[in-house]
């Protein structure tokens, strides 16, 4: 039944990987003592998919808002919905659409089989009606009224508007009014079918469980033949849309996120050096931080993160400022006399050992390993091979990465109270 | 098992010993009555400590000796407990098997007690550049509380409903008296919390930190500890029912419904008030989720949250501004009908079993045990979360809507979009 499975150990933890025939993966990590187990069932489909050839032939166009709809609407049934079934059980259940993957998870400490059933069951077994469509267009409006508010969702949301011309991750994830309006029973079946196919999906666990059983289930229950996804993405150029986007909504002070475009798809180790990168740069222990908190530029909650997909990539730096535009200057300077002289090697370890610690601690947490297996599962990447690389890293590394991307390629984000 | 320990009038420690950590999470609370005059400076206070020292003079060196530590996470903050304040320092280093060439625990909770103690017992005090800092974050953090618009509502109804008493106090203070700190009155509040706040610290891991209990011994033994024990919440029932209203640039409306009780006080008296709040505004199975959202379509989230210590329950949502008046009516409606009894037996079942489910893997969080013991600060004996579990069990349905019937309403505020009339 399975195609492969291995072991990946880390730190004395293990994650065991099952591969089944019909290309789905399984990655079980068992923790021993402890009570809580989280489990997520997952595919690689979010809201930059909305092109693609369905397993009919067709291409299709769907709307945006699409892919996070249809998380919404899995839920329900026939015969009721999941959270009357996990109610039953004590689980703590829910779901989250991102740009590049739609997850299913639950947390327990008790039933837990009986929660990975109704996991398998209720993922696999779509119900979508006009009728039901209907009503929760009424209910995502809400939600999408709701994100229109928080400046910091929206803020990002601009950015990426602003980096890419045509890469679909320019595309809120929840969509607006309109688009949704536009979404039908079909259109509906028509993603499921084609994404949420073994193929293109993922199970995450962590627990105190046995991942030879939990192989023997999944292996039992999901047999539907696997039939990988053909996505469509646009071509994207290497240069940003626009260097500026502004906004007006009711903020105390400006927000800002400044986007540096980034060559999509980089190896992983390129990857880890620019997350290294940015915490030696930018992180609370740089140079540049204590200057600008010092200048008053920013305040306590500046922060960074590499931000990357299927065909996007940027280096993001986001927080408060009375100036931005000051603090984009300043941000290239600092990149600009990196790429000149190098990283300092103190910081570097430093930012190393950070990196080293935080993976060590996360490995306290079923949640965080969970979320960490999702990750590499996206990727298709081998789950610790991110804390092997950090073993070997060196500021070489780092310094290269930072000597290749081109910096000239950014944009500035900003909400302000005023024009 | 929990091990207690004494180190001082008004300071305990209690090590928590878990072999199922990498690392070791020290957490220290400081616990007095909320304040109006001084809200300002006890907010900062934890931010000032966190940011320099005699030993790291500067933000960065301090956080370079935190690099070296494998990354040690140090996170500090206030928080409203009731009417009571918390001013926390806690963190959390990987254990001495992982850390390669630097033993880290120990390393870590010395210097969690440098940034203590050490301004106190050098004369350290506060410098003007890390004040100025300070102040002006705190004006920032003040300012920006208008983007969260769901944490606003809720406090601004709190504030409304509690005015008068600690808790309706911001825990930030207000902004016209950030200009008042003065270096002079930061240390009043430093050395007025190091005397006379209770104190709790809360180590969770492996193996306590040697030493580590005599060090803290130490420090609180030198600044004349003044401990006096505290007056407990201002509980009152619902009074005349006050509306508040305020307008944004907003697109969803928020309305928060303030209610009081008379039931207040430690875990054995408030659980029957714990389970009917999660039986009506906790999980998707709760009856405002099921029926408000759901079913009448009323609002995009509805959620009810217990203050246990001061007998209030606060129901905030999301809503459309012109379905605010059947929002709240349906809202109301599903208490009513709780108060009367109106619910299955496994709509009960159904909230304990999940109540249940998530206090059991308190265990396996250093972070969740940590906030479980500091909300029980003022507990003589705290339950275990075990017992917590064992005691929910016993919770009846009479209890249940005898602690709904409890409830009466107090405060509406509702944020609403400009130009909305509302009838």
């Amino acid at each position: 039944m399975f195609k492969a499975q291995k072991e990946h150990t880390y730190a004395g933890d293990r994650v065991v990987e099952y591969r089944f025939e019909n290309g789905l993966t399984l990655y079980v990590c068992p923790k021993p003592g402890f009570g809580s187990k989280y489990a997520i069932y997952g595919t690689r489909y979010g809201s930059i998919d909305n092109a693609f050839t369905a397993p009919d032939g067709r291409e299709v166009q769907v709307p945006p808002g699409i892919a996070h709809f249809l998380e919404h609407k899995l839920f329900e049934s026939e015969d009721g919905d999941a959270f009357s079934r996990y109610a039953a059980t004590g689980a703590s259940a829910n779901a989250y659409t991102s740009f590049d993957r739609t997850c299913y998870l639950f947390a327990c400490s008790d039933r837990f089989q009986e929660n990975l059933d109704i996991l398998l069951d209720f993922v696999r077994h779509p119900y979508f009606t006009a009728q039901t469509v209907q009503k929760e267009q009424g209910i995502i409006g809400q939600e999408i009224r709701m994100y229109e508010d928080s400046p910091k969702w929206v803020v990002l949301v601009n950015l990426l508007q602003g980096v890419y011309h045509n890469h679909p991750v320019r595309i809120d994830i929840t969509g607006t009014v309109e688009s949704i309006a536009q979404i039908t029973d079909e259109l509906l079946y028509a993603c499921y079918n084609t994404f949420y196919n073994p193929a293109n999906m993922f199970i995450c666990i962590a627990g105190d469980v046995d991942p030879d059983a939990i192989a023997q289930k999944v292996g039992r229950t999901v047999t539907e033949p696997g039939l990988a996804p053909v996505r469509s993405m646009p071509a994207e150029p290497k240069t940003v849309r626009t260097g500026d986007v502004r906004r007006v909504m009711p903020v105390a002070q400006p927000l800002f996120c400044l986007g540096i475009k980034d060559t999509p798809n980089r190896p992983q180790k390129e990857r880890l050096a620019a997350e290294l990168a940015a915490e030696i740069l930018f992180g609370k222990s740089s140079v540049l931080y204590k200057q600008l908190v010092d200048q008053a530029l920013i305040g306590g909650d500046f922060g960074t993160e590499y931000f990357a997909g299927n065909g996007f990539a940027a280096l993001l730096l986001e927080g408060e400022s009375k100036d931005p535009q000051a603090v984009r200057a300043r941000v290239l300077e600092a990149l600009s006399a990196a790429r000149q002289s190098g990283v300092d090697p103190q910081l570097f370890e430093g930012a190393r050992r950070r990196a080293y610690g935080s993976a060590i601690r996360s490995l306290n947490d079923v949640e965080a390993i969970v979320s960490a297996l999702v990750d590499y599962a996206v990727a298709e990447e081998v789950p610790f091979s991110d804390e092997e690389l950090l073993e070997n890293i060196t500021k070489a590394d780092v310094d290269a990465y930072l000597a290749s991307l081109d910096i000239t390629q950014n944009c500035l984000s900003v909400i302000s109270k005023h024009e | 098992m929990l091990q207690t320990y004494t180190l001082a009038e008004g300071v305990s420690a209690a090590f928590i010993p878990t072999e199922q950590f990498r690392s070791t999470l020290l957490s220290v609370s400081f616990y007095f009555p909320l304040q109006a005059d001084y809200a300002c400076e006890n907010a900062m206070l934890p931010y000032l400590l966190a940011g320099q020292s005699p030993s790291y003079p500067d933000f960065s060196t301090l956080n370079r000796q935190l690099d070296m530590l494998y990354g040690a996470a140090l996170s500090v903050g206030t928080e409203k407990l009731g009417d009571f304040c918390e001013v926390n320092l806690k963190i959390n280093a990987i254990n001495d098997e992982y850390a390669r060439s630097t033993p880290a625990v120990a390393q870590a909770a010395t210097f969690l007690r440098g940034l203590i103690f050490e301004r106190f017992e050098t004369g350290y005090g506060f410098q003007p550049e890390e004040i100025a800092r300070e102040k002006r974050l705190l004006a920032e953090a003040i300012a920006g509380e208008i983007n969260e618009k769901r944490r606003l509502a809720l406090s601004c109804c709190i504030e409304a409903m509690c005015a008068g008493e600690p808790y309706g106090l911001s825990r930030l203070g207000v902004a016209e008296q950030v200009e008042n700190v003065t270096a002079q009155r930061l240390q009043t509040a430093y050395v007025q919390m190091l005397r006379t706040a209770q104190v709790q610290i809360r180590i969770i891991g492996k193996t306590l930190p040697k030493g580590i209990l005599e060090e803290f011994t130490r420090g609180f033994a030198g600044v004349g500890r003044n401990y006096v024990p505290f007056a407990m919440d201002i509980v009152k029932p619902a009074g005349t029912l006050k509306q508040v209203q305020r307008r944004m640039d907003i697109k969803q409306g928020k309305l928060v419904l303030g209610l009081r009780s008379t039931t207040a006080g430690g875990d054995d008296t408030t659980l029957p008030v714990y389970v009917m709040c999660d039986l009506l505004g906790g999980g998707p199975y709760s009856r405002l989720f099921a029926n408000v959202r759901e079913k009448l379509q009323l609002c995009y989230y509805c959620a009810a949250r217990s203050v246990r210590r001061k007998g209030v329950m606060i129901i905030d949502s999301g809503i459309e501004a012109d379905n605010r008046e059947q929002a709240q009516q349906a809202i109301l409606a599903e208490l009513a009908a709780i108060a009367k009894g109106d619910f299955t037996a496994e709509q009960l079942a159904t909230s304990i079993r999940s109540l249940s489910d998530s206090l059991k893997g308190v265990k396996d969080d250093a972070d969740l045990i940590d906030k479980y013991y500091s909300a029980r600060f003022s507990d003589p004996a705290p339950l275990s979360p075990e017992d917590f579990v064992q005691k929910l069990q016993g919770v009846t349905a009479g209890q249940v809507a005898d602690a709904a019937a409890g409830f009466g309403l107090d405060t509406v505020f509702v944020l609403l979009p400009q130009g909305k009339e509302v009838q």
